[in-house]
């Protein structure tokens, strides 16, 4: 049985000739050029501003009168339906990136999506592997 | 007067007339380091150049906001960390309709790498390490290969010692379990 102790450590990826010789100067380039590009929108920032709170004032006022004249709205309201959540669908809302929920679902079930696999268990073990932020221990 | 100590460049940094030579020397001696730090996260050499690149440019742009409360090195490696992981996520976004994802995608890369030197067995580990989600290849990476200890990476990776600590376990224990299946 192989262990990570039978491996040899080593840094095996390679750079092109002069690389870090040249690094400084390709960065600070780089830096330079951004800077003349910053000073162009510096200079047009304070009449975008101006427009978009024009624009968030008119935006405002319309929704604002729209909500007064339809005075129906006020008499009818809308009762909201208690929705009950699976754990699959809970642990698919719980992150905002959709691409984690799915390397988790071929992770325990190597492609095969079944919902009856997915419990509290599961989750439990799995933010606590790949969320390090979230701890599960009651101390 | 020779600067060459993280000190001696925190006392010019906020300086306007000697920002510019406390960045050169910021990347004269971090360099390297944060381009094996992204390299082994996206394999390609172009691809590690323009991280590394917006890395710095991101420093150099913020660097007003740098207080010694931390170490030079480990706020640089929060903005290459979370650069790449932006960049990585990305990336996935593109290829979540292909048939290969964009971890096979990256596997792939190092088969054909020209700038990649290990041999069959150092290919296998790497593919392993590409296995983990992309924050435990991080703690992963950051522990063996980089040595950084677990309260540096703790302020980087805004994450506690401990769970640090399960996390390279767990990596550990899932590479070895590939290297024995391959």
């Amino acid at each position: 049985m192989k262990s990570l102790n039978d491996i040899q450590k080593q840094n095996n990826f390679e750079v092109p000739e002069g690389y870090f010789e040249k690094l400084e100067k390709e960065v600070l380039k780089n830096i330079y050029s951004e800077k003349e590009k910053t000073t162009v929108f510096q200079i047009l920032k304070p009449y975008i501003y101006m427009v978009a709170c024009v624009a968030l004032l008119v935006g405002g006022i319309q929704v604002f009168m729209e909500n007064v004249l339809e005075k129906e709205n006020i008499y009818s309201p809308v009762v909201k339906e208690e929705v009950l959540y699976e754990p699959d669908e809970i642990l698919y809302y719980l992150f905002d990136n959709e691409v984690i929920f799915y390397e988790y679902i071929y992770e325990i079930n190597t492609g095969d999506f079944e919902k009856d696999q997915i419990n509290c268990e599961y989750i439990e073990d799995y933010l606590a592997q790949y969320y390090l932020e979230y701890e599960l221990f009651d101390d | 007067m020779k600067l060459s100590d993280e000190k001696d460049i925190i006392a010019i940094i906020h300086d306007p007339e000697n920002k510019n030579k406390a960045f050169d020397l910021i990347v004269k001696k971090y360099g390297e380091t944060l381009y094996f730090h992204i390299r082994r996260m996206v394999i390609d050499h172009e691809d590690a150049n323009d991280l590394l690149q917006d890395t710095f440019c991101k420093a150099y742009e913020n660097i007003h906001n740098f207080r010694a409360e931390s170490a030079i090195y480990t706020w640089l490696y929060r903005i290459a960390t979370n650069t790449t992981l932006n960049f990585l996520n990305q990336k996935k976004r593109l290829y979540i309709f292909s048939v290969n994802n964009y971890s096979e995608i990256l596997a792939s890369k190092l088969e054909s790498d020209p700038y990649f030197s290990g041999d069959d067995i150092q290919k296998i580990f790497h593919k392993a390490i590409l296995k983990l989600p992309p924050k435990q290849q991080l703690v992963f990476n950051m522990k063996y290969f980089e040595n950084i200890k677990y309260e540096d990476m703790a302020e980087i990776l805004s994450t506690s010692v401990g769970a640090l600590k399960a996390s390279y376990h767990h990596a550990v224990t899932k590479i070895e379990k590939y290297i024995n299946d391959f």
